[in-house]
């Protein structure tokens, strides 16, 4: 076993110990830590043992180690990247829904009072403009 | 029959004069604003239209639902037509879709632009892509369409009033289309097609591109599947 396999064994596992800590302390989701943790047993056993890499490769039909390990890695930061915009989509949604809500409601207050409903609305556009 | 016509613009000053003289004489203009900061508002305040304004810009489809909701908060229409600001849809074609609605009795009509004419002129991207995405689309809704993503549409009011609480959890506001038609195939609501004639925008340009609205789209089908059904 070469120095290399063990150190890729130590990242990995000092990774899983710090996915598990994020758990505990509430600031990660189940969804997450599962998903990381995964990809840190995964990273740390083919570290210690890289033929399990070569009866993986091979069940799949590929013929070049570092060709998987890329495709690997390529769909860890795919899953992730996904992850990640959704997260971001989800806060986009909720603050959309909110400024739909104002706009609603200050066409709600323009309705009801036709006469000083767009001078109310000229002096909101105003306020949110600065 | 009561109208209410959403149009969707974003800096769109220099299109919406004539597209809202156009569709006045089909029913009641109700422009939303998506976060302008030209003079489209007070341009169709002057043409008479009603204006709903985003502080900013929230997307298409978020100020299609809007416009939605604003029709709906008058509470006396019975048929909610939405087409695009950029002047690319004819209000002339409004009575198309209604007639269609009043002999099929479909809760929703929608305008196709490969059935009807000009398509050939379209963009590449989308004579190719789009019946692409619509054969998906149709293979997971069981609606029979030529065209998907047509912002040409007209709706019962009742089918959207009913629509309106799972459309409000939509996953992908942005890309409407593909997610609105799946969660209006498990509400049941039926769906009518009519061909349009796409215009060339009298100026301006779209700011869609095509690589990030491919993404969204997709993500917004995978999304809309993977979500439970209401």
């Amino acid at each position: 076993m070469r120095i290399a396999n063990i150190l890729v064994f130590v990242v990995a596992l000092i990774a899983l110990i710090q996915t598990l800590r994020l758990f505990a302390r509430s600031r990660s989701s189940i969804r997450a830590t599962a998903f990381w943790a995964l990809v840190w047993v995964s990273i740390g056993v083919f570290g210690l043992f890289p033929r399990a890499i070569d009866m993986v490769m091979h069940s799949t039909m590929m013929q070049n180690r570092m060709f998987f390990v890329s495709l690997v890695a390529i769909l860890i930061l795919y899953a992730a990247f996904f992850r990640q915009d959704t997260l971001s989509a989800d806060t986009r949604r909720r603050v959309s829904r909110l400024a739909q809500e104002v706009s609603l409601l200050r066409l709600e207050l323009a309705r009801a009072r036709p006469e000083g409903g767009e001078r109310d609305d000229k002096d909101n556009n105003a306020v949110s403009d600065q | 029959m009561k109208v209410a016509i959403t149009l969707c613009a974003y800096n769109e000053g220099e299109n919406v004069r004539s597209v809202i003289e156009r569709a006045l004489p089909y029913g009641d203009v109700i422009l939303v604003s998506d976060g302008s900061s030209d003079n489209t508002e007070a341009i169709a305040r002057e043409c008479g239209a009603e204006v709903v304004r985003h502080p900013f810009n929230l997307g298409q489809g978020v100020a299609v639902i809007t416009g939605f909701k604003a029709a709906l908060g008058r509470g006396d229409y019975d048929v909610i037509i939405e087409m695009d600001a950029d002047g690319q849809h004819d209000p002339a074609e409004i009575p198309t879709f209604l007639d269609k609605m009043v002999e099929t009795g479909a809760d929703i009509v929608v305008g196709s632009r490969i059935t009807g004419t000009n398509y050939d002129g379209a963009p590449w991207a989308r004579r190719y892509f789009l019946p692409k995405l619509t054969h998906v689309l149709n293979k997971l809704t069981g609606y029979q369409m030529t065209d998907s993503m047509c912002g040409f549409r007209a709706f019962k009011a009742e089918s959207v009033r009913r629509a309106l609480p799972v459309l409000d959890r939509m996953l992908e506001p942005q890309y409407i289309a593909s997610e609105m038609f799946i969660r209006f195939s498990r509400l049941g609501l039926t769906i009518q097609e009519v061909p349009i004639r796409m215009q060339d925008r009298s100026s301006g340009i779209s700011s869609k591109g095509l690589f990030r609205y491919g993404w969204g789209v997709s993500r917004a089908i995978l999304l809309t599947l993977l979500e439970k059904e209401a």
